[in-house]
């Protein structure tokens, strides 16, 4: 839930990266971390398992700056992605102004990709909230791999409301900003 | 569906809670208290705030407590009322303000007894619940200093192209 503190002249947003385990999440995070300028972000903090993969999240709050005498920030989050730590997924969207799916694009991984998808629908579903109305971007990441299936099939399956989509390479930071920059677009004009 | 909403926290809200946080930080022994919505923005705050990253202690604080809640519902003990982290010095008391809000108090255990930190912190916590719930009074986006007035959403694209790229 996006939050306008007339006092302290704040606007705070919230996104969060969804999608299966291993798909990229942390790594798009880590790249927004990596590349934008110092003074715009604070500390990347990683609640992960000795082995790196995401126990209850990740999260990067970026400032835009001062806009009409507001500071507006990001949160931006990742989830979990294995199946089992669903219960925390779940916290995480509690509140959520807008939501990255990142997709895997390999052949093999299209399985995981629709059980996540589901399961976003269901969780967003518990919070009386539906995704058809919420802003939303697919990131079909890993596009150098050999073994991806076609765009148009990934789409096919993932995105029959044809929200907008971005292909990526997470590892390379390709697609990376396009897919957060729509998405905070979407969220800064859906405000109130 | 219900659709998800936008909050104001308004100069009047921000200025009555803040004057009960300040009671509160008053109390011997206890140093800071934070007040944050459940998204982990952080709202308003009273006393010597600790040396991190404010931001990333609220998200970490509105999580932590989230979790916290959410076991105490699996094992079947209702809704979480309080919690607490008990530290070699320093503390961490947090008590729910309604379904939305949580009150997060830093205190020095060797100066102050935890029963008096939760009685202390449990009747903040009840003094703040009008508070918050009129910050839910959608009323106050449509004022006319609202920064959504007007302009705000183009001249945002415009820093988000400027801020979201490689450097």
């Amino acid at each position: 839930m996006s939050m306008i503190n007339y006092a302290s002249r704040e606007i705070n947003c919230k996104i969060v990266y969804y999608g299966p385990g291993l798909g990229g999440k942390t790594t798009n995070l880590e790249h927004v971390y990596e590349k934008v300028a110092p003074a715009t972000r604070g500390k990347l903090i990683s609640l992960a398992t000795e082995t790196e993969r995401t126990l209850f999240f990740d999260f990067l709050p970026v400032d835009l700056g001062t806009i009409r005498g507001f500071k507006t920030r990001f949160h931006l989050y990742t989830v979990p992605g294995q199946v089992y730590y669903n219960a925390s997924r779940k916290l995480i969207l509690k509140g959520v102004d807008g939501v990255v799916f990142v997709a895997d694009s390999q052949v093999e991984r299209l399985d995981a990709n629709l059980e996540s998808m589901h399961n976003l629908y269901d969780n967003l579903r518990e919070y009386g909230m539906d995704l058809c109305e919420l802003p939303f971007v697919i990131q079909y990441n890993k596009r150098d791999l050999p073994n991806i299936a076609p765009l148009g099939e990934l789409q096919g399956h993932l995105n029959p409301n044809a929200v907008p989509h971005h292909e990526a390479v997470g590892t390379r930071g390709v697609g990376v900003f396009d897919t957060l920059k729509d998405v905070s677009k979407q969220v800064i004009k859906s405000l109130g | 569906m219900a659709a998800r909403r936008t909050t104001a926290f308004t100069e009047d809200a921000h200025a009555r809670a803040a004057r009960l946080l300040e009671g509160l930080v008053g109390t011997g022994g206890i140093r800071w208290a934070l007040l944050l919505d459940d998204s982990g923005n952080q709202l308003v705050s009273a006393g010597e705030p600790p040396r991190c990253d404010i931001p990333m202690f609220a998200s970490l604080a509105a999580a932590d407590f989230a979790a916290g809640a959410q076991l105490a519902k699996i094992i079947g003990a209702g809704e979480l009322q309080t919690f607490y982290h008990e530290g070699e010095r320093e503390s961490i008391f947090f008590a729910a303000v309604a379904a939305a809000a949580v009150v997060v108090v830093l205190f020095d255990s060797s100066s102050i007894p935890l029963g008096a930190v939760t009685l202390h912190t449990k009747r903040l916590a009840k003094d703040l619940f009008p508070i918050m719930a009129g910050a839910a009074n959608p009323s106050a986006l449509r004022r006319p200093n609202s920064p959504l007035q007007a302009h705000y959403a183009d001249e945002a694209a415009t820093e988000i192209d400027r801020v979201f790229r490689d450097r």
